[in-house]
């Protein structure tokens, strides 16, 4: 069986990227009327849509807390999004895991003490899978927070690295995510301090891999964070303008 | 996707129907317009995302090759799907769409895979043993009202989007059992015949009169909603009358005539669009637009 060749001898990968190069990263904000916000992301031909309600009552008594807002989150994929058609991913273990991930990123990032015994839904649909679905699901879920106004510490950006052939890549497709062989690392960062909020590895993985990976996947969330603040602002101002607040 | 309505909006809107001037501007038999754009989802064999005002519905359509059912072995199938997606609302969050979908999936399949509506038997590959099987799901982003409406019509651009590779079945080394052959031209593909594929056309009843599209502030208002399938040459593909308030008779063969007048001009007029939109030496706008 012939192996595919995830970097080629001239240092480009399958869809013509340079091994530290994003997918081409375009978003925007503010899609859907019933949502109090909403985001869609796409990151090459990955697709998501974001949506957020709230702060608002808890919708049963006994989830309040007395004295900070509920986040949940809700992970779920179109059934046309992958290449072979999947039934509803509703319920499913991977949308829980995701969902999970979603929550434990966003709590400690949302003022949740300034909103006691209400909630904050984030819901997240992937409309076309092509590797980073999680990351392209934070880089959607930040972005439709900010357009519903929840106060947030900071931003939230997340990527993806990988090591595959013996080289670092960037913002794995579904190609390198799925046949490359090697170790995946996601991760969220809020990029002002540049800590670090989600790591996740699938893959054993040498400590200096390790290193270069981390600093890789924080050097694209840079660049990410970079393209998601000039949209933000762009949003700010069309809606600004549409007020007549300035001309 | 419920909606609150107070007793003074509910009094506003009725008066503005008895007026014929309807809170967004429409008379009571017009409908709104509708903005779509096929093939954005590359996945998908075919796929469109259809508004109409605030209504955003997504649908695309997978291909898979299956066994034809035993009453009809030369035939192949339609299945439909439907998601509303709590971006539409937060009502919809884990499995409190279930009943919603699967009434939206049901009312819907009553008009794409009505007899007739489709060429089933363009659908078969080798009799008893293997035929397409064209998934249509439709994703519901967003409700303003009238979703089945927006999810039929939908559905029949995404299945006018749609192309059936060239497949012929080859003797396998097993015997009794046959593979597949693919046509090695990717350009080699059989369009789907849409003209006979309905629409579905919704009057709701709000007082003494019928309103075409409803909105979501008008459907919480309606006593009745009467949905009729209409195809481009005006034949009726079903009719189902829901609600508690009922409608008279006469009322109802009026409605009748005007769903079948609305219907074929919404027939005629997706078909321009996509005529267009074919002409368009484009990228996909997507999301983004």
């Amino acid at each position: 069986m012939s192996r595919r060749e995830f970097v080629s001898p001239e240092g480009l990968r399958l869809d013509g990227r340079r091994p530290d190069e994003l997918r081409k990263l375009q978003a925007r904000m503010d899609l859907f009327s019933r949502a109090d916000g909403s985001a869609y992301v796409e990151m090459g031909n990955t697709k998501v849509v974001a949506a957020v309600y709230g702060p608002r009552e808890v919708r049963r008594a006994s989830m309040a807390k007395h004295d900070r807002a509920v986040v949940r989150a809700e992970f779920g994929m179109a059934t046309f999004a992958t290449g072979e058609r999947k039934k509803s991913s509703k319920g499913d273990k991977r949308s829980a895991e995701v969902s999970q991930m979603l929550v434990a990123t966003f709590e400690p990032v949302i003022l949740t003490e300034l909103f006691p015994r209400s909630q904050i839904d984030i819901f997240v649909h992937v409309l076309q899978a092509d590797g980073g679905n999680v990351a392209a699901a934070i880089n959607a879920a930040t972005l439709a927070l900010i357009d519903a106004g929840i106060p947030l510490k900071d931003f939230v950006v997340a990527c993806s690295a990988g090591h595959i052939d013996g080289a670092n890549v960037l913002d794995l497709n579904y190609l390198e995510d799925s046949s490359g062989g090697g170790p995946e690392l996601l991760l969220a960062m809020l990029p002002t301090e540049a800590t670090l909020s989600l790591v996740k590895i699938n893959d054993r993985i040498p400590l200096d891999v390790y290193d270069a990976l981390v600093s890789l996947a924080m050097k694209g969330a840079a660049l990410i964070h970079e393209v998601l603040v000039a949209k933000v602002k762009e949003h700010a101002h069309q809606q600004a303008a549409s007020l007549g607040t300035i001309v | 996707m419920t909606q609150l309505v107070s007793p003074s909006e509910v009094a506003f809107l009725l008066q503005g129907v008895a007026h014929n001037l309807r809170s967004d501007g429409r008379s009571r038999t017009q409908l709104r317009p509708v903005v779509v754009e096929t093939g954005l989802v590359s996945q998908a064999n075919g796929s469109s995302r259809l508004r109409r005002g605030n209504t955003d519905v997504l649908v695309g359509v997978k291909l898979s090759v299956g066994v034809p059912d035993l009453a009809a072995p030369n035939t192949g199938r339609v299945e439909v799907a439907v998601e509303c997606a709590p971006s539409a609302s937060p009502l919809f969050e884990g499995r409190g769409a279930r009943e919603v979908n699967a009434g939206l999936a049901a009312a819907a399949a009553s008009y794409l895979a009505a007899p007739g509506a489709l060429d089933l038997e363009a659908l078969c590959i080798r009799p008893d043993t293997h035929c397409w099987v064209v998934h249509v799901d439709a994703v519901v982003l967003d409700s303003g009202g009238n979703v089945l409406d927006a999810v039929c019509a939908a559905a029949r651009a995404a299945l006018a989007n749609t192309t059936l590779p060239r497949v012929s079945t080859v003797p396998s080394e097993t015997p009794g059992e046959f593979d597949l052959e693919v046509s090695d031209d990717p350009d080699d593909v059989i369009a789907l015949d849409v003209s006979r594929l309905p629409v579905s056309v919704t009057l709701a009843r709000l007082g003494d009169f019928y309103v075409a599209d409803p909105t979501l502030e008008e459907e919480a208002c309606q006593t009745a909603a009467f949905t009729v399938g209409v195809t481009a040459d005006g034949t009726l593909s079903g009719a189902t009358l829901s609600g508690d308030g009922g409608i008279p008779p006469a009322m109802l063969i009026e409605m009748f005539q005007v769903a079948r007048k609305l219907g074929m001009a919404l027939v005629a007029d997706m078909n321009d669009l996509g005529e267009q939109e074919a002409k368009l030496d484009r990228d996909v706008v997507g999301f983004l637009g």
